[in-house]
């Protein structure tokens, strides 16, 4: 006699096998409904908040996190949905987004340190009195430590911490602009929520930032030692400033992904009403990162230089 | 300066953020926890929501507490938390002892307690549908006079309620026994911090409590089906 459990069984495994053979007809009729075929077995397979608080709760690391960010940010999105998960992942979010940017900090200061120039700041107030001067440019470095001047003085230290804190304290600032457009957008969002979504963003951003980092390293030496013009290694200096910039837009595609999905357990009447507001949710607060970005890595940098 | 009183302010009002962080203290692991601090003195605008946020509103799980049943107060549930109890202040006369296992093994000993009261939720699940009227033989059969489908199919009835009981009455021995076990286990931690016996004695019994999760991953597996059934 079977029991209970072996018939239900046997019931399950046959109700798939029809589903699966429904859905590999559906597939070969028509190539334009394949589309619509695999939502539907996406939607199939999208884990429920208990699966994922329990896959959570098994074990994942910061590491795992890491991996997660480089070969499947949709888990990622799923932890994320479950408000208990978002003040846990928020402190590891927030360390890798912290090594990736001390990372990048250390690479240009040896970029730096080899092609013998510094960046002097201007203060903002000068710069607004006499818009020809320059805010930023680059001078030789002077030290009786030759071009390892500036990690001994600590203008090192500064540019790190000038980076990897403005970097992270733009986010802060911009914060209540992104859950305000995101209740434009009628994606229904707690603060943490919005939080987590940022802090990912910058995580996101800095894995990138430490990808595309070997690739500017290799480009900045080709130009310190295949050429002496002045005017192309600046250039390459000024672009790896901007680096963050760059691997910013990696943050706003997952940020844009996220926010999707979270639109699209919204209800349908507002679907189409609002969903279009995504795109300018996500333009908008990038532009407001942006604008708000440069000036407070300036001021930090820029004030904190003055101490040395 | 007008930067350095930013930054005294910036930083007070970090250190308050910190001391809140501290005390609400969720990590298990304390270079976690300090790290965390570290993160909220110079952050702190990031972790101002966290520590607003209702703490309450959610369970350990991610799930809003009303998705929970209520737990009825039967002998299983005094048993559990009997134990449940015994096993937190084993855990705690620790005292760092076997730290590493108890950080590595933290998630399996949760898995173990909610796969307790699982198994405890399918027993009474089973007696209560053993106790309605339809489990005891009943008028159908008798007005039949004899038909022998009808009897064959109440003999088959009576067969697969017979075969629930033994599985409910398996459920409830193999329940209790893991209980008695762990307990027993319990008291072995607390011998084995008293007379002396090395850290890897105390982890070694810890990580013994933790397998025997791997005893109810059937029952889990089950609940989990009947979930996605209903969903």
């Amino acid at each position: 006699m079977k029991t209970f459990k072996e018939i239900e069984d046997l019931k399950n495994k046959q109700s798939n096998r029809v589903e699966l053979k429904e859905v590999s007809d559906f597939r070969e009729k028509d190539p334009e409904e394949n589309k619509l075929a695999e939502k539907i077995l996406t939607v199939k397979e999208r884990p429920s908040k208990e699966d994922i608080s329990k896959q959570y709760s098994l074990g994942i690391n910061t590491f795992d996190l890491i991996e997660m960010i480089l070969k499947d940010q949709s888990k990622l999105h799923n932890f994320l949905q479950i408000p208990s998960l978002q003040s846990s992942l928020l402190p590891r979010f927030l360390t890798i987004s912290l090594i990736g940017f001390v990372l990048y900090g250390l690479v240009i200061s040896l970029v730096l340190t080899v092609t013998g120039y510094w960046p002097t700041l201007a203060s903002i107030e000068t710069w607004l009195e006499n818009p020809a001067a320059m805010l930023l440019e680059f001078n030789p470095i002077e030290s009786s430590w030759g071009n390892f001047g500036p990690w001994i003085n600590g203008n090192v230290v500064l540019l790190i911490f000038a980076f990897a804190f403005g970097l992270i304290a733009t986010s802060c600032v911009c914060l209540p602009s992104l859950y305000f457009y995101s209740l434009l957008a009628g994606v229904r969002m707690s603060m943490v929520e919005v939080v987590a979504h940022a802090v990912k963003c910058k995580a996101v951003s800095s894995v990138a930032l430490i990808g595309i980092l070997p690739i500017y390293v290799a480009m900045a030496m080709g130009a310190v030692i295949f050429s002496n013009n002045e005017a192309l290694i600046s250039m390459t200096l000024f672009l790896g400033l901007f680096l963050p910039f760059i691997a910013g837009m990696w943050g706003t595609v997952s940020m844009y992904r996220a926010f999707s999905i979270l639109a699209e357990n919204m209800q349908e009447e507002n679907q189409c009403k609002r969903t279009f507001f995504l795109d300018r949710l996500v333009i908008s607060w990038s532009v407001c990162y942006t604008a708000v970005m440069p000036v407070m890595v300036h001021t930090i940098w820029e004030n904190l230089s003055q101490f040395i | 300066m007008l930067l350095i009183e930013t930054f005294i302010f910036y930083l007070l009002i970090g250190s308050g953020v910190a001391v809140a962080i501290y005390l609400r203290n969720e990590q298990t692991n304390i270079f976690d926890f300090y790290f965390q601090i570290a993160l909220a003195l110079f952050f702190w605008p990031l972790f101002v929501p966290v520590l607003l946020n209702k703490r309450d509103e959610y369970s350990q799980n991610g799930l809003p507490e009303d998705e929970h049943k209520p737990v009825p107060e039967d002998e299983l549930t005094i048993a559990i938390s009997q134990v449940e109890k015994e096993f937190e202040a084993a855990l705690k006369g620790l005292d760092g002892w076997a730290e590493n296992v108890l950080s590595s093994e933290q998630y399996r000993l949760e898995e173990l307690r909610s796969a307790w009261n699982v198994q405890a939720d399918r027993i009474r699940e089973l007696d209560l549908l053993l106790a309605q009227p339809d489990a005891n033989p009943d008028s159908l059969s008798q007005m039949t006079d004899n038909n022998q489908r009808v009897l064959q199919s109440e003999e088959t009835r009576q067969e697969n309620i017979h075969h629930l009981k033994k599985i409910r009455n398996q459920m409830h021995v193999d329940l209790l026994g893991t209980l008695a076990w762990v307990r027993e286990l319990v008291t072995m931690i607390h011998l084995a911090k008293f007379s002396g016996a090395p850290a890897s004695r105390a982890e070694e019994l810890i990580a013994q409590i933790a397998a025997a999760v791997e005893g109810f991953s059937e029952v889990n597996t089950w609940k989990n089906e009947e979930q996605s059934t209903i969903a």
